[in-house]
């Protein structure tokens, strides 16, 4: 049985690095998974995923390991929207420009479920894409659920958001995720059947 | 559907995170068990989320990477090994001080109170003698406390001491001859 997330942070603070060399096993990842599909490239996802570790060791003695991933994902959280701030504007399909109804709300309320469709071998591919296409705080809120597993109350406070903003992030997320794969299955031809 | 799906897809979502009461399970189940949109919404979700784990469950960073997290945590350690003794020795530093500065207000609030000396009044003599250790030897040395006495010393004198006291308590309120 695996050692609770304490009792591994008081280990290493003791003195065991093979406890906290542990806890990066335990949590790579869903963290690596989440950066990378939150930052443009894989050789930014390493640098934030190097960041957040080291980030958390220099501050280890801040944090008593009862919400050891929340805490990472929250350091994550942080540096990915610093990045952002300091690179790109972030486009948000919840948001109305000039007038415009938002991208969301010309999401239709009944899709075609195509997550029912997607087969096994071409669900990578076709979620990766669909992913790409989500605003960065649904994507946030959809890795750290489905991913990481972390509640939803968590996520609200990593995000600094209300709880019912997240559900609601997520609720978009999800059909979003829905139309985006049902179009690109019918790009691809998969599905079609 | 109705207006109120939209609460109820919440309701799935805290469901699947395990943060549902069993008050709102029982209602959402029994909404569940009557409306086909959030019965879809509940599937799409775990379909969504078991090809999502599919595809991110290969996400690893690379080697070199963890190398360097781990050779952190390890330099991290060292470092703290190294601070270790001179935050104890501060520490010990600080706490004597404390300790000190503690002993030296507590012995100033309880020193010995230093007598008043109170001089006689001529109406109640008695009721100003002086009761205080320190000055009851000085009272009868001192030429400086030549007009005081002390009422317990008074129960230590002998009657020569007794007879010369009076004198001077006489030669005090001018009654001596």
């Amino acid at each position: 049985m695996a050692m609770p997330d304490q009792e591994l942070l008081a280990k290493y603070r003791a003195g065991d690095v093979r406890a906290f060399e542990e806890l990066v096993q335990k949590y790579k990842n869903p963290l690596y998974s989440y950066i990378l599909r939150t930052v443009y490239t894989r050789d930014e996802a390493d640098d934030v995923f190097q960041e957040v570790w080291l980030r958390a060791i220099r501050n280890i003695d801040r944090c008593d390991g009862r919400k050891f991933l929340s805490w990472l994902f929250r350091i994550a959280h942080n540096l990915i929207i610093d990045r952002y701030r300091k690179s790109r504007p972030v486009v948000s399909l919840d948001e109305k420009k000039d007038g415009a109804p938002a991208l969301v709300d010309n999401l239709p309320d009944k899709g075609e479920a195509p997550f029912r469709r997607m087969i096994d071998g071409e669900t990578g591919a076709t979620i990766d894409r669909a992913l790409a296409l989500l605003p960065v705080e649904q994507k946030e809120v959809f890795l750290m659920r489905v991913q990481a597993d972390i509640p939803f109350k968590e996520i609200a406070r990593i995000q600094r958001v209300s709880i019912n903003t997240a559900l609601a992030r997520m609720q978009y997320a999800l059909a979003k995720l829905r139309i985006a794969i049902a179009e690109d299955m019918a790009s691809t031809g998969g599905g079609a059947k | 559907m109705n207006d109120k799906c939209d609460i109820y897809k919440n309701m799935v979502l805290l469901l699947d995170s395990g943060e549902l009461d069993a008050r709102d399970r029982r209602e959402l189940e029994a909404h569940l068990a009557r409306c086909g949109a959030c019965r879809e919404f509940q599937s799409e979700l775990a379909r969504a989320a078991g090809a999502a784990r599919r595809t991110c469950g290969g996400d690893n960073p690379p080697a070199r990477i963890e190398a360097r997290i781990l050779t952190a945590a390890v330099d991290h350690l060292a470092e703290r090994r190294r601070r270790t003794p001179l935050v104890f020795t501060r520490r010990i530093l600080a706490a004597a001080a404390a300790l000190c500065i503690a002993l030296g207000i507590w012995m100033l609030a309880n020193r010995a109170p230093r007598s008043v000396p109170v001089r006689l009044a001529e109406s109640e003599p008695e009721a100003q003698y002086e009761i205080g250790v320190e000055n009851e030897i000085a009272s009868l040395f001192d030429p400086e406390f030549d007009d005081l006495v002390s009422v317990e010393l008074l129960s230590e004198l002998d009657a020569d001491d007794f007879t010369a006291l009076d004198r001077e308590l006489m030669l005090l309120e001018g009654l001596a001859i």
